[in-house]
């Protein structure tokens, strides 16, 4: 391959002005993660390790722990040699997997693309990142350090607390924030530590040329090899020629010469497709009642309506994977009606679903994922009767369809079709479809009611009003046996009635999709009035070659 | 004794609360158990005061007149004082095809097409979208029923205990305007758990919620079972259904609605109705006056 045999110069990349990228990187991901499950633990000393056992590592430490004396990297036994009251905690996969969806939540509550970075190793291991397009925030919000300072507040306020900064590409916003966090790690008072970074294109080469080569991430072979040369600093590196040092350290050099300068490919940032949120947790101790899994509930749900509220999105349906101690899973799925964000409604379903079917054995594990739906907003109506409130009504929904099925509450729809009992149920949503109240007054009252109504007042006490006949549905259909005499049925034994036919209308014969074996219907109807006085619909389905009672006149 | 304070009757809060002028215990009383004193005291009148302030409240809820849900049916309108009252518990009660759920639909209709919402909680999944939808076009501009049905909730309960509970949270969200439970059954026999497992106490509590959320509660029943919680209860019975000459088609069911109890009106009046299949051909003040005349309640 042809190494450009050029000098790396101090120069900017032409055409980055205009892309600018923050970072928001937490340095300390599992513990942050394990805070945001237990948030009690703030201010006290503690550490989270790899494993469980005296000799786990210590991955990660709060501050506290660290002025305590305990350095990363060593034994738990060490650590507790060194501070005795240290809190451990093992680093959750689960916990940090959610932590990192939450540094997205909060990325994209500020921007419309953003994505997290894979975990790195080495040195990083324990950090988090994710890279937000901050192309033109400035006119959002002022400035580019007013944007800086917001959403480094949201991260505080979501519980994940780290730093950010603001560049013309991901790789040196990332290094910017990687300074930030190293000389956090060595400052003396909490006041000291600098958490926002902006840095204008101009000044970008200039502040990186100090910096450390490590914190590049460069593989181990790199590293010793430019330590080897005694090239410790990012300027050092892009002082010397490209092809000496690809000839010389390896070609994998030019991938990290391209990174200290901002040049590394990089593909656009992408908006995340996915809607669902995920949280869980791993108990310590398996829990077999529901009151106190309700307490982890309660964590597992407030944290995700937390994320929900930043996405502006509300839960359409919440899945709740159950862990067994020894094995096994149940998966319980809750269907929502509508977008719910309310923690108390989320939290009672859960319950009442949990209630309904409970676990079969003691839980040591448990994740809830939710799919995200956006939120509806609605302006109601001025000249209509005031209807419920819309985030109210929601949690109606959601209740009554958690008390009924979600696939049977709705508002009924006639289908254009001649089966008989056929409609569909759409989401209820209390619409009312323009133009249809034309012709009305503004009490909303009808001039035919109104009329009607003065009418009333001087209409003689015994005059017969008309109204429409109803009918009231028989579901499932009565099987009815029927005496026929001639071709009229004359009898009837059901369910709904039984008796003599006093009085019959019909049949009016339906039949349709002839052409389809299953679907083939071929029905006659009846109106007969039984000897007790019940009027109700009689039909013999030639399908089946059965007499029925499918309505009731009512 | 101390001066009373500017604006009030000499002597009026020693006598209106005789026990706290008069001295609870022997022992004199120090700078603490004053201070104490005085703050059982203000606590009191706190209390006191939220309760005079709720009783004025129910008192003013008491003045207010009543709204109500016409069912667009003007005699019945006129002896009902309005229609069905909002904020209250209602009830139409009958035997099978006594017109109970073409009055409720007729109710219901008139409701939508105000641009109301309402809803239908229906354990007997007996509601029939095709007759509400007819019933909506003939009250609306014609032709357009099926979009109004958009404004109604339907709750296709799968018990009476989960349509009390559906009922509940429905008269918790204010602004439904009518809240229709179907409680009566097409059958033979109640289905299982039903009627008796619905107790005094639940009627009560719908009560309170339909005053609460001013929703008209309207309970379809084969019998009346709501007692003295319902404010209105309306007894429907069949007469006769009347079919046309040849062709032979059901032309009409007649129907009389008997006003059981109203806690302020006249009951006991009976107030003859026609349900016509088709009401463009139906109303026929001639075949209703004959009909009227006949004496059979139920068939020719």
């Amino acid at each position: 391959m042809p190494i450009p045999s050029t000098t790396n110069k101090l120069a900017p990349a032409a055409g980055r002005a205009r892309t600018r990228v923050a970072c928001l990187l937490i340095p300390d991901l599992p513990l942050y993660a394990a805070l945001r499950a237990e948030p009690e633990l703030a201010g006290r000393s503690l550490v989270i390790t790899t494993g469980p056992g005296p000799r786990a590592e210590i991955l990660s430490a709060s501050r506290e722990a660290l002025q305590a004396g305990i350095p990363l990297g060593q034994s738990l036994t060490q650590a507790r040699a060194v501070s005795p009251g240290v809190e451990v905690r093992i680093a959750s996969p689960v916990l940090e997997r959610a932590a990192r969806a939450a540094m997205l939540d909060v990325a994209l509550s500020l921007s419309p693309r953003a994505e997290t970075v894979a975990r790195s190793g080495g040195l990083f291991t324990a950090e988090g990142a994710v890279f937000l397009d901050a192309s033109g925030i400035a006119a959002l919000h002022e400035s580019e350090s007013r944007f800086a300072s917001v959403l480094h507040a949201r991260a505080e306020r979501a519980g994940l607390r780290g730093f950010v900064s603001l560049a013309s590409s991901r790789g040196v916003a990332r290094l910017a924030a990687r300074q930030l966090a190293n000389h956090a790690r060595f400052a003396r008072r909490a006041q000291e530590v600098e958490t926002t970074r902006v840095l204008s294109p101009s000044k970008e080469l200039a502040f990186l040329a100090p910096l450390s080569i490590d914190l590049l991430d460069p593989d181990d072979e790199t590293a010793d090899a430019l330590a080897r040369f005694g090239i410790h600093r990012i300027q050092d590196m892009l002082g010397l020629s490209s092809r000496d040092l690809a000839a010389r350290v390896g070609p994998q050099i030019l991938a990290l010469i391209a990174r200290a300068r901002g040049e590394e490919i990089e593909p656009p940032l992408q908006t995340p497709r996915s809607l669902a949120l995920e949280e869980g947790v791993d108990l310590e101790s398996p829990l077999e009642n529901l009151e106190p899994l309700t307490f982890v509930l309660r964590g597992l749900v407030s944290r995700l309506t937390q994320r929900l509220a930043l996405r502006a999105l509300g839960c359409g349906e919440l899945r709740a994977s159950l862990r067994f101690e020894g094995g096994g899973r149940d998966e319980r799925r809750i269907a929502l009606a509508s977008p719910v964000q309310d923690e108390r409604v989320l939290l009672r379903l859960i319950r009442q679903a949990l209630e309904s079917k409970p676990p079969s054995a003691a839980l040591d594990g448990i994740t809830l994922v939710c799919e995200g739906i956006p939120l509806r907003r609605e302006q109601l109506d001025l000249f209509l009767p005031r209807g419920p409130d819309p985030s109210q009504l929601d949690q109606t929904l959601a209740e009554l369809g958690s008390i009924c099925g979600p696939s049977r509450v709705g508002s009924p729809a006639v289908v254009d079709d001649h089966r008989p009992d056929v409609f569909a149920l759409q989401p209820f949503s209390g619409r009312v479809a323009p133009g249809r109240l034309a012709g009305r007054n503004a009490d909303g009252v009808s001039s035919f009611t109104q009329s009607g109504r003065r009418e009333a007042d001087t209409t003689p006490t015994h005059t017969t009003v008309a109204a429409r006949l109803t009918l009231r549905a028989v579901r499932p259909p009565a099987r009815a046996e029927v005496r026929v005499e001639g071709d009229r049925p004359v009898a009837l034994r059901s369910a709904v009635s039984q008796g003599e036919i006093v009085e019959i209308a019909g049949p009016w014969r339906t039949t349709g999709q002839w052409w389809s074996e299953t679907g083939h219907f071929a029905v006659d109807h009846y109106d007969a009035q039984m000897s007790d006085g019940t009027v109700l619909r009689l039909c013999f389905d030639w399908r089946q070659n059965q007499w029925q009672v499918d309505g009731l006149y009512d | 004794m101390p001066p009373n304070p500017p604006g009030s009757r000499p002597g009026a809060l020693a006598h209106a609360f005789p026990e706290t002028s008069a001295a609870p215990h022997s022992a004199p009383i120090g700078p603490l158990e004053a201070r104490e004193g005085s703050g059982a005291l203000k606590a009191l009148l706190a209390d006191l005061g939220s309760q005079i302030r709720r009783g004025r409240g129910l008192a003013r809820e008491a003045s207010l007149p009543l709204a109500f849900c016409p069912t667009g049916i003007p005699l019945l309108d006129a002896r009902l004082g309005g229609g069905f009252p909002r904020g209250r518990l209602s009830e139409l009660c009958g035997a099978p095809s006594s017109g109970r759920t073409s009055l409720a639909t007729t109710l219901l209709a008139e409701t939508l097409a105000r641009g109301s919402l309402a809803a239908w909680i229906d354990p007997a999944d007996a509601f029939d979208p095709v007759s509400a939808a007819a019933c909506l076009a003939a009250r609306g501009e014609g032709g357009k029923g099926s979009s109004d049905l958009r404004r109604l909730l339907w709750v296709r309960a799968r018990s009476e205990k989960e349509a009390i509970r559906s009922a509940e949270r429905i008269l918790q969200t204010e602004g439904f305007e009518l809240v229709l439970l179907d409680l009566a059954h097409a059958r033979g026999r109640a289905p299982r758990g039903s009627q008796s497992a619905i107790q005094e106490a639940s009627w009560l509590r719908l009560a309170r919620l339909a005053a609460h959320g001013k929703s008209a509660l309207v309970v379809l029943s084969n019998a009346s079972q709501t007692g003295s919680r319902a404010e209105l209860v309306l007894e429907m019975q069949r007469r006769r259904a009347r079919f046309s000459a040849p062709p032979r088609l059901l032309d009409a069911l007649e129907i009389t609605a008997v006003l059981r109890r109203h806690r302020s009106r006249p009951t006991g009046q009976e107030i003859p109705l026609s349900l016509a299949a088709d009401p463009d051909s139906s109303v026929d003040p001639h075949v209703h006056s004959q009909v009227h005349s006949h004496a059979d309640p139920v068939h020719d």
